[in-house]
């Protein structure tokens, strides 16, 4: 009596991806991603307090802001990790567990701060050698074009 | 007979061909390499001077677009202006702006008082190297 075909599945599955070519990939921040945005609201930016000026000292020049400048972003991209899968030693595909956040600050009319909003997520990403990236599943849009409609903001500058 | 000696003629600039694509292929190979090290060999382009003329309560805003020319960023109209800087071993380096994200790893940011004199400057460092 002969085994069932799919019992040796996994081991078939481990030889083709060693023999493929799988590279793990190591933690790393993304490749055009700031690195100085800070877990949660940093404790400098006090509502009522802090102006514009001020936050843009502290941590740049924002990643998006709105038109009329009454919010600006801030985003960071961070790869915890992943995988190079290379068929044949050639290039392949790459998937990456990338945690992404972002901080929007909001400000009055003189410029100081009224609301913050601060929010991360962590999700798979998908890329092939074309360059091209592939959300797998929700996740935070970092270039802040969806800022305006979930937050009930003013429209972004482009 | 006539046949073999067509096949003889036409053997010899067959290899001979083959032979050269070989050389070409070598020669290709090594200018390749050559061109591949001597990047790693590019001279420094950063100035380490570069922002030392900046100084608040002296500076105007004028001067800083004629030293270091269009800004990346204008805020507040032109009360705060952003630059974005890389550095390598000969000090700063001006980019341009790139659309999405960060390639430099610095921002310089400068804030003007009504008079366009510089009233505070900061070099936040956005990117660990």
């Amino acid at each position: 009596m002969t085994a069932p075909f799919w019992r040796g599945l996994p081991a078939i599955l481990l030889a083709c991806l060693s023999l493929s070519g799988c590279i793990p990939l190591a933690a790393r921040p993304d490749v055009d991603s700031r690195t100085n945005l800070p877990d949660g609201v940093p404790d400098f930016i006090r509502i009522g307090e802090v102006t514009r000026t001020d936050v843009m000292h502290a941590l740049g020049q924002p990643d998006a802001c709105a038109a009329d400048e009454s919010w600006i972003m801030y985003a960071s991209a961070w790869s915890k990790g992943g995988m190079l899968l290379t068929p044949n030693g050639l290039a392949g595909v790459s998937i990456d567990r990338i945690r992404y956040a972002r901080l929007i600050v909001r400000f009055d009319t003189a410029g100081t701060v009224t609301q913050t909003f601060n929010e991360s997520a962590s999700c798979w990403v998908s890329w092939t050698s074309t360059g091209r990236g592939q959300y797998m599943g929700p996740c935070i849009d970092v270039s802040g074009h969806d800022v305006p409609g979930k937050y009930q903001l003013a429209p972004m500058r482009e | 007979m006539q046949i073999d000696i067509k096949y003889v003629s036409l053997q010899a600039p067959i290899s001979y061909i083959a032979t050269l694509m070989k050389h070409l292929l070598a020669i290709c190979f090594f200018a390749v390499t050559l061109f591949s090290l001597t990047g790693c060999e590019t001279p420094p382009k950063g100035n380490a001077r570069l922002l030392d003329f900046l100084q608040d309560g002296k500076t105007t805003r004028e001067a800083v677009y004629l030293q270091l020319g269009e800004p990346s960023g204008v805020f507040e109209a032109g009360r705060i202006l952003t630059y974005r800087l890389a550095e390598d071993k000969g000090g700063y380096l001006l980019l341009l702006q790139p659309r999405i994200g960060w390639t430099g790893l610095y921002s310089l940011v400068l804030s003007f008082d009504a008079a366009g004199t510089l009233t505070r400057h900061s070099l936040v460092k956005v990117r660990a190297e």
